[in-house]
């Protein structure tokens, strides 16, 4: 169901096929407003997200102001003073400017992955999250929880916690700007995840340490025909190629009785037809009926168990997919088994041969069984860790399109939040972060608006009805989120306490150890 | 049901409201029902797949509202497993570190409305997550279907599709007065769908315990 359609359905609700009283313009806007309205409230479209080690920003402002103008996330890394009016690298600035004598202060730092080569600073910890971040759920460094505290609880535990290298075992939204969100204790080792930029297209390869797999589910393609080497290349596709065959031969029968290479005129004319097309008995005859112009060896009458040159003046178009039987030696040489490369490339140990099959079919007949990956990458799979496809902020919630990110929990920050959507959908669009069953509610949302603007249609009653029923909506929408709880039945408990184990006492990392 | 809706809407003909029109009404009448009263419930199967700690419902059907069950079968521990349902917090109160634990499926706990996590996740493929949930009705395709909710609910599909007509006509007071009746059928539906609970609830008196028992005299 389509935003689109959604607005025809409203439209008919609303008696207004022409938009005579409200706009398709305004219908939509209303649209979009109630969907991110209903996931807002409901809160209940949660994305896992791997963030980058330190945090990585798009733009590092100088002044607030600079916000509003960028695209993507943001950190403020500048000291402010001076009534507002100045920007500091680090605090002895402002005293300074402030005419009293200059302490010693800490490093400045313009991204937060140049903490990796500092060794303290007194900027917060910070990383921040795409725009259509909501809210948090959990937080973990290492596949491990971290612990939400308040600021408040950090000034009671420590003085520097701000500048405390440790592990991570706390997260707070801290001091910083909305979206963003600080980790202490403070581990900077650079565990980056890899972003595909847009403009450099798909992902054509990916290798690193680990063992994956690429799933790759493209249609399933088969190859049109294969070739042997490099200048059976040149002699299916480019203009002027050569064949050079010992034995001709009108009829498969015939093969039998031929010396190899052997040259079957009706296939080679046909080579890209599923039907036969013409048979020819002399080679030259081949040019007169369309196919590559050959010339008459008249020293050779009958042609037969003879060596002729077969010259194409037409290219011999073999359009399709091809697939490359040969394994080319660094001498340039070419086998057909793996052995035979590693033989040519003086290697001392061999792989065990196989039967080489041209085609896919071949592999019902005993050949070694091949497929042509083709399309992007669609996933990826290792059976000791899972690959999730994540949203990324460019996409709107649909796990479609092309990898632009590759992160890893190891080592790094992971977060569970609740999103929105991040753009406007437009009519063409499916929404993707609620069901389809519930858009009904949505519809209900902006049938509200419609019957609670001012002017003609104005209507209270059916906008409070149509209020009443979107936020049942967005209660039934709520409820799915819940349930873990949904169905329990608590009770009050009798009030007596009953026997319980101290709690085991906890030590800060920096406590020694003997082990 | 879409005569006795253009019926209800003095519109026998479909002049005003096509039969299209009807017809959508009567799917979003049968889904507002099993929102409200959880009668629809399927079984669905998933595989159990060697390090997938995540699993998505869309990968399970369209048509869910929620799972209220998961059963792990085939898998070392025992045939039939009954999953516990927790939150996310409660897991992490057990394991900080869950999302690293191996073994047979015991804890799932829903991540968001269209994902859930398992614990321990499985070191090796095999098995399946036997996933019972409560779901939308399937939308009727033919003149002659009929639909999946029970017999007594007919008649609050009927009276939605009435309230739609005149909600489209914006005939504010019949509408009120179809919804209220399309209401008391949904509130009763409710009733019929809590049944099972109510019967095997075990209903008694709690003592009067206050703690210390009384010392005798």
């Amino acid at each position: 169901m389509t935003v689109g359609e959604e607005l025809d359905r409203i439209q008919d609700r609303l008696n207004d096929r022409t938009a005579a009283i409200w706009s398709r313009e305004e219908l939509a806007q209303w649209w979009n407003d109630s969907y991110r309205d209903l996931c807002t409230v409901a809160a209940v479209v949660v994305r896992l997200r791997c963030l980058d080690l330190p945090g990585r920003h798009s733009h590092a402002l100088t002044f607030d102001w600079e916000a509003t103008e960028s695209t993507g996330t943001v950190w403020a890394p500048m000291l402010q003073g001076a009534a507002g009016s100045r920007r500091f690298t680090s605090s002895w600035e402002s005293e300074h400017l402030e005419r009293v004598t200059p302490s010693q202060g800490f490093a400045g730092l313009t991204y937060e992955w140049e903490r990796a080569h500092l060794e303290s600073t007194d900027r917060r910890y910070e990383f921040a999250l795409p725009k259509n971040h909501e809210r948090l759920k959990r937080v973990a460094w290492n596949n491990r929880k971290l612990f939400p505290v308040s600021v408040r609880e950090l000034d009671a535990s420590s003085t520097s916690w701000q500048r405390r290298i440790g592990l991570p075992r706390w997260w707070t939204t801290g001091t910083g700007r909305v979206r963003s969100l600080e980790v202490y204790q403070i581990e900077a080792t650079y565990q980056q995840g890899y972003a595909q930029n847009s403009l450099l297209g798909l992902p054509r390869a990916l290798q690193g340490a680990r063992s994956y797999g690429i799933l790759c589910d493209g249609p399933q393609a088969t190859n049109l025909y294969a070739y042997t080497g490099r200048g059976d290349v040149q002699a299916v596709v480019r203009e002027g190629a050569v064949f050079a065959p010992i034995t001709c031969y009108t009829q498969s029968w015939e093969s039998a009785y031929g010396r190899a290479p052997r040259y079957n005129f009706t296939i080679n004319l046909t080579m890209n037809e599923p039907r036969l097309r013409h048979t020819v008995v002399f080679p030259w005859e081949m040019g007169a009926v369309g196919g590559p112009v050959v010339p008459d060896d008249g020293d050779q009458a009958d042609q037969e168990d003879s060596f002729i040159a077969i010259r194409s003046n037409a290219p011999v178009a073999l359009n399709g997919l091809a697939r490359l039987l040969t394994h080319e030696s660094a001498s340039l040489r070419a086998g057909t088994q793996v052995w035979e490369q590693e033989f040519l490339n003086g290697a001392s140990s061999f792989s065990t041969g196989a039967v080489v099959g041209a085609f896919t079919w071949e592999n019902r007949y005993g050949a070694a069984a091949f497929s042509i990956p083709l399309g992007t990458v669609r996933g990826a799979e290792s059976p000791d860790r899972q690959y999730l496809p994540v949203e990324s902020d460019a996409t709107l919630g649909v796990f479609q399109g092309r990898v632009s990110d590759w992160r890893s929990s190891d080592e790094a920050i992971s977060v569970h939040e609740v999103v929105l959507p991040d753009q406007q959908l437009v009519e063409a669009d499916t929404p993707a972060h609620l069901p389809r069953q519930l858009l009904k509610y949505v519809r209900y949302a902006v049938l509200a608006r419609c019957f609670g603007r001012d002017g003609e249609g104005h209507n209270t009653i059916l906008a409070d009805h149509y209020n009443r029923r979107a936020s049942q909506g967005a209660l039934l929408f709520k409820n799915l989120g819940l349930a873990a709880t949904s169905d329990r039945r608590y009770q009050r408990n009798s009030g007596i306490l009953e026997r319980q184990q101290m709690p085991r006492v906890r030590l800060p990392s920096t406590f020694e150890r003997v082990w | 049901m879409r005569a006795r809706v253009l019926a209800g809407l003095n519109d026998a003909s479909g002049i005003l409201f096509p039969a299209a029109t009807v017809h959508r009404s009567l799917d979003d009448a049968a889904e507002v029902l099993a929102e409200q009263a959880p009668v629809i419930k399927r079984t669905a199967l998933i595989a159990l797949e060697a390090g997938t700690i995540y699993y998505s419902l869309r990968r399970v059907s369209d048509d869910v509202i929620r799972p209220y069950r998961i059963v792990s079968r085939g898998t070392s521990t025992a045939p039939d497993w009954p999953m516990e349902r927790l939150s996310l917090i409660e897991l992490d109160q057990r394991d900080e570190t869950w999302v690293l634990a191996q073994g047979d499926p015991i804890w799932w706990a829903p991540v968001s409305w269209d994902s859930f996590a398992i614990c321990p996740h499985p070191a090796q493929s095999g098995g399946v997550l036997a996933i019972d949930y409560l779901a939308w009705p399937q939308s009727m395709q033919e003149d002659d279907d009929e639909p999946e909710l029970p017999e007594g609910d007919h008649e609050a599909l009927v009276l939605y599709g009435v309230y739609e007509g005149q909600a489209q006509r914006w005939a504010v007071q019949p509408m009120l007065e179809v919804w209220s009746l399309f209401k008391r059928h949904a509130d009763a539906a409710t009733g019929r769908s809590g049944q099972g609970r109510v019967q095997s609830r075990l209903t008694q008196r709690s003592l009067a315990d206050t703690g210390d028992p009384i010392p005798p005299p």
